[in-house]
């Protein structure tokens, strides 16, 4: 063996344990640690139910909320393109931690969420807690729903409320040890949380942030995550490289030195077509054709103008 | 070394190290079906943008220019495009993905639609849509237009452009 390869197999090793593995047990321990501290520091009557109650008047828009679901990516991960039928549950979603189905989010009462209440569906949307109380994998991504208002949740509740029941449960996630260790999910919450808040009081880019930040939840997929899957927020839409996922950066600095400019952006948006003439493909493609061609020309632009305002 | 032999060598050293530069400004080093296809695949992107440009608005709509794209389009379409996609043609920098010639039947019928798709759009280049259609949104992936809309050149260059973005999101490795 060549002295390169010896070193590159040597790097692939620490402590005769591959790196994955390693990686792993690493993971776990920190968890570990990190519950066992926070179970000891805990009030003993803390719940892990939110106290907010969402008023039930003013009544939900259906329509606005329809219009939410969509370039929210509700409908999109919700449903099997390949198996359509309606928000019955969502194709695999392959991630390193393994793989998530989203659930039933139909009416039926013993598989969707039919017996839900409006304040039960606002703490899933907004908390990422389930009404049995269950903490849900931040691939549903209530980190950055928790900034929808209280008629944005009125308005997706009334929408959600208008389809039909299906009694069909989705198929369970498949998630690699140690991340299936649940238990561990309220601290991993506490200690991730985001502090994504831009202060403007420009109502166009009030608007873009609302899309980028809330609803279009970018970040998701633009925003490189440490080991525990958690979002580096001091690499905020910077991009994230090809094995981890693969998205362009898509900061002000960035978008500009590619030549994007707002109009570009806001067609793209609407076409998939970049401004060269390429076209998109893979993740973003379905994003544009699930949710953002949807959108207004209004909001497509407010988006570009925030993506292109804030430093 | 005789001065024959020197002359030799320098013409190989020299073949080797300019014609390696010159290929190397191509595509990033591309060579064979894969420099090829990703000419190709440039003309074709060349020819979209003119075509958006004039979609959007950017520049003025010119029937004859968007016959003349659509064309270049439908020259590099069907087979071929599929003609320089030989089984297991990976070499860098090729973006293309293996997926191609496991699912050969479902690529080179994405080529066809190609094609298809810009000879409507060259045939129909001078039909403009009214407007826009209105699409409902409801609570499923069906978001049907409100009422059947017209074939028109806009409603064509849509179907060219999810047919990119169809085999893109498949075969290429963003």
């Amino acid at each position: 063996m060549s002295d390169f390869n010896k070193q590159a197999s040597s790097l692939k090793l620490i402590f005769g344990w591959r790196v994955g593995a390693f990686l792993k047990l690493l993971s776990l321990i920190v968890i570990l640690i990190a519950t066992l501290l926070y179970y000891l520091s805990m009030n003993p009557s803390m719940s892990h139910r939110s106290d907010s109650v969402i008023a039930i008047q003013p009544q939900g828009d259906v329509a606005n909320g329809a219009y939410l679901a969509r370039i929210s990516g509700c409908i999109a991960c919700h449903t099997d393109t390949k198996n359509p039928s309606g928000l019955v549950s969502g194709a695999p979603l392959k991630s390193s931690f393994g793989v998530f189905y989203a659930p039933n989010l139909s009416a039926d009462k013993e598989w969707g969420i039919g017996n839900w209440s409006l304040a039960d569906f606002s703490t899933a949307v907004r908390e990422g807690v389930s009404p049995t109380g269950e903490h849900y994998y931040p691939a549903f991504p209530y980190e950055f729903f928790s900034n929808f208002s209280d008629q944005d949740i009125r308005d997706l509740w009334a929408a959600f409320q208008s389809v039909p029941a299906n009694a069909k449960r989705a198929q369970s996630s498949e998630i690699d040890f140690p991340y299936n260790l649940k238990f561990s999910l309220p601290l991993w919450k506490r200690l991730y949380q985001l502090d994504n808040s831009v202060n403007t009081d420009q109502l166009q880019l009030q608007r873009g942030q609302f899309l980028v930040e809330v609803a279009g939840h970018c970040a998701a997929c633009h925003t490189p995550r440490n080991i525990l899957g958690a979002l580096q927020q001091d690499q905020w839409l910077q991009g994230v490289i090809a094995n981890e996922g693969g998205a362009p950066p898509i900061t002000k600095e960035a978008l500009l030195l590619n030549g994007w400019d707002s109009a570009d952006l806001a067609y793209a948006f609407k076409t998939g077509i970049k401004p060269d003439g390429d076209v998109f493909g893979a993740k973003m493609q379905e994003i544009i054709e699930q949710g953002t061609q949807f959108m207004s020309e209004a909001d497509r632009l407010a988006m570009a103008d925030y993506l292109l305002e804030i430093e | 070394m005789g001065i024959a032999m020197k002359s030799k060598l320098l013409a190989i050293i020299s073949f080797v190290v300019f014609g390696f530069s010159t290929q190397l400004m191509a595509h990033g080093g591309a060579t064979g079906v894969v420099k090829e296809r990703m000419e190709q695949m440039s003309d074709m992107k060349n020819a979209l943008k003119i075509l958006s440009d004039m979609f959007r608005g950017k520049s003025d709509y010119d029937v004859q220019q968007v016959r003349t794209q659509a064309k270049i389009i439908n020259n590099h379409a069907g087979d071929a495009l599929t003609q320089f996609f030989p089984e297991g043609s990976l070499t860098a920098p090729s973006e293309a993905n293996g997926k191609i010639w496991q699912q050969w039947a479902d690529f080179s019928a994405l080529a066809v639609q190609l094609k298809s798709a810009s000879g409507s759009l060259g045939e129909a280049a001078g039909q403009r849509a009214v407007a826009a259609p209105e699409v409902f949104l409801t609570m499923s992936m069906q978001a049907a237009p409100a009422k059947a809309v017209a074939p028109s050149a806009d409603s064509y260059f849509k179907t060219l452009t999810k047919t990119c973005s169809a085999c893109h999101t498949k075969y290429r490795n963003e």
